[in-house]
């Protein structure tokens, strides 16, 4: 892996990070921050193409969240929790119109987004060689 | 528990915030350098202030303890990453860097749309590849901890490029150093145009391939963002300063060997990589872009094998190999045809946005020759005479001179001046290691002369 992919990792966990702090503020003090709402469907976007037919423009409808470093981790840590589940979690932080209900959704999209974090942090810390070279080209 | 993991932190920030308060007098550092140390400096003291709160903030809390006692995991680890380019930054102050080269390349850049107000800092490192210095993500992560910790945004206009730490007095290779500046631009002005730009490729490409599955698509589309933007330097460069530019990639990558050599496939210089296009298709692109200019009338007839070089490309650049991971069902060939595509859209984005002088081709017709003379009688050509009337070559004239002298003349120079055996390696060595310093000398006296000559774009590094 190149410098600039282990790079990439690294600012991954820095953006997830940053919409974790605005769902830390959502679950303790009822407060929504205006960078919450816009990564949020971002993420949405990439956790519902996940394993679909994906094209270019959806993609680029994922902004930051389409690259490749990013959807690698979002995949790994989606295969390892219930996708549908997260899917409508993160929805109802979105969507709902009771306060309680988007906070209790909020806390439980925490840890996926801890899991998130640690993940990336995972592949910056661990580069592993040549992760995308095609020997048998 | 976090008011240890929290004081741990402060710590290690605090031990990097006193390193960067140890600049006093001697050494001297350009501005730049100043104002990026300046800001690790602040950022470490708001993160300081940061800390002292976090342990009251978690205990606020228990359902968000353990997430937010991640976030210093995180902190800790950016820290790290910003920790990474703070001594390198520290060794490349005022002696151990090109002042006057960075200056003008700076100016050049100043020249191009939106980009007025970039200013670069310099730091060095162990790699002796320019191309492998990936600084870019230092500003992200200095912003994204800012963004954490309520903190101070990293400056707009500062961008960071890394050099050799052997090339501190260098003049040739460090041309380079405008594609590292060219990053800065492409992220700070057109990464956008150019990214919907090659979306758009991408698209025709499904068209005629279907929608790319999974990760096809990632791939795809990130691969050829690479490609994009490594090409999108080379060419911005290449308007800001001309051929030198292409003599310096051909240097660096030794690219001469292709000269002469039968012909395969299989040497590196034909390999598309996961984050550089091959040479030998970025030469063929430099070609195109030097003829569309101008300035390969002006260089075509140079007797030497780093013109050959790009003489070749455009046969060899038939038979090109990629290297790294595309979507299995496009084939190497039509994702080939997406970046050629981008390569043609590019020459006439960059030659629209950056057009060069209309008089700097027959300004360098009339002046080359005349500062190779001068060169070649170990004068600094900062002031030459033409028909009896002084004149102050620009930056890019004397850029390009003398890296034309250096490839043709340098034997000439040694005959001259010391009478020695032209053909010795160490006197040819030696004698361009004595070029380069004139040439940064003529450079750093165009500033000097700006008041007699129209060339008078000041600015700090």
């Amino acid at each position: 892996m190149g410098a600039e992919s282990r790079g990439k990792y690294l600012i991954f966990a820095l953006r997830i990070r940053k919409l974790t702090d605005s769902l830390i503020a959502l679950v303790e003090e009822g407060r929504e921050t205006p960078d919450l709402d816009e990564p949020l469907k971002e993420v949405l976007a990439s956790l519902e193409d996940a394993g679909k037919p994906t094209s270019v423009q959806s993609l680029r409808q994922r902004g930051s969240f389409g690259h490749y470093e990013n959807v690698v981790t979002i995949d790994e840590v989606v295969k390892a929790q219930d996708k549908a589940v997260l899917v409508q979690k993160l929805n109802t932080v979105i969507t709902s119109n009771t306060e309680d209900e988007r906070k209790s959704s909020a806390l439980d999209a925490i840890s996926f987004f801890d899991a998130l974090e640690s993940r990336a942090l995972y592949h910056y810390n661990h580069p592993s060689p040549a992760q995308r070279f095609v020997a048998s080209k | 528990m976090v008011r240890q993991e929290s004081a741990a932190l402060f710590r290690f920030v605090d031990s990097i915030v006193r390193r960067c308060a140890e600049i006093h007098e001697y050494p001297v550092y350009a501005e730049t350098s100043k104002t990026f140390l300046n800001h690790i400096s602040i950022l470490g003291t708001e993160t300081k202030n940061f800390l002292e709160k976090f342990p009251e903030s978690v205990e606020k809390d228990k359902r968000t303890a353990n997430s937010k006692r991640r976030k210093l995991h995180s902190l800790r680890i950016s820290w790290e990453a910003l920790h990474e380019y703070l001594k390198p930054a520290l060794d490349a102050d005022t002696l151990h860097i090109p002042s006057p080269l960075i200056l003008a390349l700076q100016d050049e850049i100043n020249q191009v749309k939106e980009a007025g107000m970039l200013k670069f800092t310099v730091f060095h490192s162990d790699r002796v590849n320019y191309l492998q210095l990936p600084p870019g993500t230092i500003k992200e992560t200095a912003d994204l901890i800012a963004q954490l910790i309520n903190g101070t945004p990293f400056p707009t206009d500062l961008g960071l490029v890394g050099m050799p730490y052997s090339q501190s007095n260098g003049f040739f290779l460090n041309c380079l150093l405008v594609h590292e500046m060219a990053h800065v631009v492409y992220q700070n002005v057109y990464g956008v145009d150019v990214s919907t730009q090659k979306d758009k490729t991408l698209e025709a490409l499904e068209k005629e391939v279907g929608v790319l599955q999974g990760r096809d698509a990632t791939i795809a589309r990130d691969t050829l963002e690479h490609w994009i933007e490594e090409l999108f330097c080379d060419l911005l460069s290449i308007c800001l300063i001309g051929p030198a530019y292409s003599f310096a990639l051909i240097e660096l990558t030794g690219a001469t060997l292709l000269v002469d050599s039968p012909p395969t496939t299989l040497d590196p210089f034909h390999s598309f990589m996961e984050y550089h296009p091959a040479e030998i298709a970025r030469f063929h692109a430099h070609l195109m872009l030097l003829k569309k200019l101008g300035w390969w009338g002006e260089i075509e007839k140079m007797s030497t094998s780093y013109v050959d070089v790009l003489k070749i490309s455009e046969a060899k650049s038939s038979d090109l190999r990629i290297e790294t991971e595309i979507p299995e069902d496009v084939g190497d060939e039509r994702f080939l045809k997406c970046f050629w595509e981008m390569c043609a859209w590019l020459i006439d984005f960059v030659t629209a946005e950056r057009p060069i002088s209309s008089t700097l081709l027959a300004d360098y017709r009339k002046q080359s020759a005349v500062i190779a003379r001068y060169l070649q009688e170990a004068i600094v050509p900062s002031s030459i005479v033409i028909d009896g009337k002084r004149e102050h070559p620009t930056p890019v004239i004397l850029i390009n001179a003398a890296f034309g002298f250096y490839l043709e003349s340098i034997p000439d120079l040694i005959r001259n001046v010391d009478k020695q055996d032209a053909s010795s390696v160490e006197a040819r060595s030696r004698f361009a290691e004595r070029l380069e310093l004139w040439a940064l000398k003529a450079i750093e006296d165009c500033r000097l002369l700006e008041g007699e000559s129209e060339y008078g774009r000041r600015s700090q590094v």
